[in-house]
């Protein structure tokens, strides 16, 4: 049963920190492409990659 | 003046596109947490546990957010209306878009079955909870089945009206319901730091172990379908590359918290019950939230009630249009028979396909058990989003480096493959929770395969172009002051071109001729185009009175709603005057009109609202004059109506006996040297008396012409207290004008906003 409840609340806290950091992602992705008005999927990759450290 | 040889320029066709991103994701909001979440608790606490419905709606939310990327990055490519069965269609071609669109169908109108027992379950247990039910002499379940059946009935005869809530209206009921569980939330979360010990009724936390997770993710599907409805806003939001992927990631995070926030809350809800907290919500089934709530707030019952009422009707309403729309694509291209293509010649609206919708939605209203219900919806909307999901993988594989994408999801391919496994692994499972949506489900598709090859492969019609994107029209270039002339009729076009014609000369304007048509949401707007409204007379009307002497444009724009359309096309072409037209009805509603109300209220330039003024100039005008910020803007209408050189305008003021009277002298002195006419024609009149109203009227008979500024108040205040300005307009028979001056800071801030 505890083990149950520690499971439980790791797997939610991960889940929920894994939506948050998606939308936060998702987010900046929409920005950056609309910033650059990239036209293709090569560009957009490169863009994305090059921001990255 | 006029040539009537000269041919007129071309007439531009544009949809309004008016919803923000805050709109649309209050869209997909309000339909997500139209049922699942009410119902879905207290049945996941049953079969769960306490820490069972938390895991659900937040695994349940990693896999919707998967699918809501896919749904993010082809609407983005391809911001057309269509959703799920234009996707397909873009990556599968007719079969399998077929397929998807009659999945859709079923999965919308199955759904809108759900949300009208929904609102049954709990209105009709709060009015027993009352002792108002035992006098009917009905059982519960028939009766809960009734009000299922009638308040179906009544939001389908909403949707053949063409009448429905409009995305701004939406939004706002939706934060309504959406703060009151947030609300219900944070209660939740305070009773858990003053009363700690609750937290023990989250012990045992599985009491039916890890796989009946799958059971409950499965069956609770169905509350997270929402960006569906988002993707059928493409024709109609702003800049959609951007906001539509946007608002289906942010609807799905709001939703994860929100479900998350409420489950936790009713678990702490519960105390000294005799029982386990989770076996007692448990025993109450899909009514389990509501009894939770009620015993963690005050009028927690109630205001679950309210909520509840809210949410499954906005929602119902949203599913039976969007069920009527996806069966009149499918008639419109063929697949189905072309009358669920055919459009009510007096309401403009889809009824053979609302018919046909109506029968789905009351069928399974009626006839499934709640549990049925929700499982056949969810299964449906499975197999949808599973297309969906191999849908972006294939575009992106076959066509990415053709498509501009919006927005490109991140670690691509691995979320839509692992929302695919799981969602194919919840559909499976959801056969050990309904044998019946395992049933009705593949037997639905089933019948559609077998549809398909034997009616739609042969009759679908060939067109040209498979990928169809319309693109954001281009804002025109501002060059000088511009006009804005709204006609609604030919009539009314040839009674607006004249007084419109003075004030371009006045101001050396360019003008723009605009008329607006209200297409109902259950067709898309891209549609109105081809297919319905021949509304190039009324614009010819005007083009052909004022486009010989001024620079002239002229568009016809396709909405939802037609005063929302007029605001937002204002503030697109950066107007300076917008000149209407008012017919002078009487409606108990509004002040001066359905159309006329929100125009003045919403546009932030300067407004004329013209009746019956036929001709160019007026020998006498009155200015009811009151001291007022549209006072200035008045004078200067009144100074370019009135004859130039007999005409006279007399700045009227009724004040009653004893109180001080404005300097109407001053007045004219300040403001006449900016409006560039003769100053003699101008003339103060003073009346003491103490009935406003009837001393104007009188006055008003010696005139040819009346201009007068609206009031200032908000809409609300308008209605409810009654204002002078409009009730002088509507008893006033001589020709009027009333004009709203810009305000410099609401302008500011439209643009910020």
């Amino acid at each position: 049963m505890t083990f149950d409840i520690v499971a439980g609340v790791v797997i939610t806290a991960v889940a929920l920190s894994l939506i948050i950091f998606l939308t936060l992602r998702n987010r900046r992705i929409i920005e950056r492409i609309h910033s650059e008005r990239s036209k293709t999927i090569p560009q957009t990759k490169k863009e994305l990659g090059d921001e990255r450290p | 003046m006029n040539d009537p040889e000269v041919t007129p320029p071309k007439i531009a066709k544009t949809l309004s596109r008016d919803l923000s991103l805050l709109h649309i994701t209050m869209m997909g909001v309000g339909m997500m947490i139209g049922a699942g979440v009410f119902l879905g608790i207290g049945s996941t606490i049953a079969i769960a546990g306490p820490g069972g419905v938390i895991l659900t709606f937040t695994l349940n939310g990693i896999v919707a957010l998967f699918t809501a990327m896919s749904y993010a990055e082809l609407s983005s490519s391809v911001p057309r209306a269509g959703g799920a069965y234009n996707f397909t269609r873009i990556a599968f071609g007719r079969g399998i878009s077929f397929v998807a669109g009659w999945m859709e169908w079923f999965a919308s109108s199955a759904a809108g079955g759900l949300y009208a027992v929904t609102f049954a379950i709990y209105t009709v247990h709060y009015f027993s909870q009352l002792g108002l039910i035992q006098f009917i002499g009905v059982q519960l379940p028939v009766l809960e089945k009734l009000v299922a059946v009638v308040i179906a009935g009544i939001f389908l005869y909403i949707n053949y009206r063409g009448v429905s809530q409009t995305g701004k209206v939406g939004a706002l009921l939706t934060l309504g319901q959406t703060l009151t569980l947030v609300f219900i939330a944070l209660a939740g979360i305070v009773t858990a730091l003053y009363h700690p010990e609750r937290l023990a009724n989250f012990k045992p936390f599985l009491p039916n172990g890890w796989m009946k997770l799958l059971i409950t993710m499965g069956f609770t599907y169905v509350a997270f379908e929402g960006f569906e409805v988002i993707a059928q806003t493409g024709d109609e939001v702003r800049e959609p590359r951007r906001n539509l992927p946007k608002a289906m990631i942010y609807s799905v995070l709001i939703v994860v918290l929100v479900y998350v926030g409420v489950s936790f809350a009713s678990v702490v809800a519960v105390k000294g019950v005799g029982e386990p907290a989770w076996v007692w919500i448990g025993k109450f089934g899909e009514k389990g939230f509501g009894e939770a709530v009620s015993r963690l707030i005050p009028f927690g019952g109630f205001l679950t009630t309210i909520a509840v009422i809210f949410a499954s009707t906005s929602a119902l309403n949203a599913t039976i249009y969007s069920g009527t729309r996806v069966s009149y694509a499918l008639g419109r291209d063929r697949m189905l028979p072309h009358i669920f293509s055919y459009l009510s010649k007096r309401r403009i609206t889809p009824h053979i396909a609302l018919i046909f919708t109506g029968v789905i939605v009351i069928c399974v209203a009626a006839f499934l058990p709640v549990i049925d219900l929700a499982s056949s919806a969810s299964i449906m909307f499975l197999f949808l989003f599973f297309l969906v999901n191999l849908s972006v993988i294939r575009t992106r594989h076959r066509m990415g480096h053709e498509l501009d994408y919006g927005f490109l999801m991140p670690f691509f391919p691995f979320p839509p493959i692992v929302a695919i496994i799981v969602q194919a692994v919840l559909a499976m499972w959801l056969v050990h929770m309904s044998l019946v949506a395992w049933i009705v489900g593949p037997a639905w598709v089933f019948s559609g395969i077998l549809i398909y090859y034997f009616y739609s492969k042969h009759k679908t019609t060939s067109i040209e172009e498979e990928i169809i994107v319309l693109e954001q029209e281009p804002i025109l270039n501002k060059r000088g002051y511009r006009i804005m002339l709204a006609v609604a009729n030919p009539a009314n076009a040839v009674q607006l071109a004249q007084p419109c014609y003075q004030f371009c000369q006045a101001k050396k304007a360019e003008v723009e001729a605009i008329h607006i048509v209200s297409v109902p949401p259950q067709v898309p707007l891209s549609d109105a185009f081809e297919s319905m409204f021949a509304a190039e007379e009324a614009i010819t009307e005007a083009m052909l009175y004022l486009s010989t002497d001024f620079t002239f444009g002229s568009t016809i724009r396709y909405c939802r709603n037609i005063a929302r359309g007029i605001i937002s096309a204002t503030r697109e072409q950066k107007t300076d005057l917008l000149i209407m037209g008012w017919e002078g009805h009487e409606n108990r509603s509004f002040s001066l009109g359905s159309t006329v109300d929100p125009v003045l209220e919403g546009v932030s330039c300067n407004v004329a609202v013209l009746r019956n003024c036929h001709h160019q100039s007026y020998l006498r005008v009155l200015v009811p004059f009151t001291g007022a910020p549209n006072s200035a803007f008045t004078l200067e209408v009144a100074s370019i109506l009135v004859e130039p050189q007999r005409g006279r305008v007399v700045l009227f003021h009724v004040h009653p006996s004893g109180r001080p009277r404005p300097d109407i002298e001053a007045f004219l002195e300040k403001t006449t040297p900016s409006l560039g006419v003769d100053g003699s024609i101008f003339e103060p009149k003073y009346i003491a008396a103490t009935n406003l109203l009837k001393t104007l009227l009188r006055e008003a008979e010696h005139y040819d012409l009346i201009v007068i500024g609206a009031s200032q108040e908000k809409l609300f205040q308008r209605i409810v207290m009654g204002r002078l300005p409009e009730e002088f307009a509507h008893r006033c028979q001589k020709p009027l004008v009333m004009v709203k001056a810009s305000s410099p800071v609401k302008s500011m801030l439209s643009r910020w906003i």
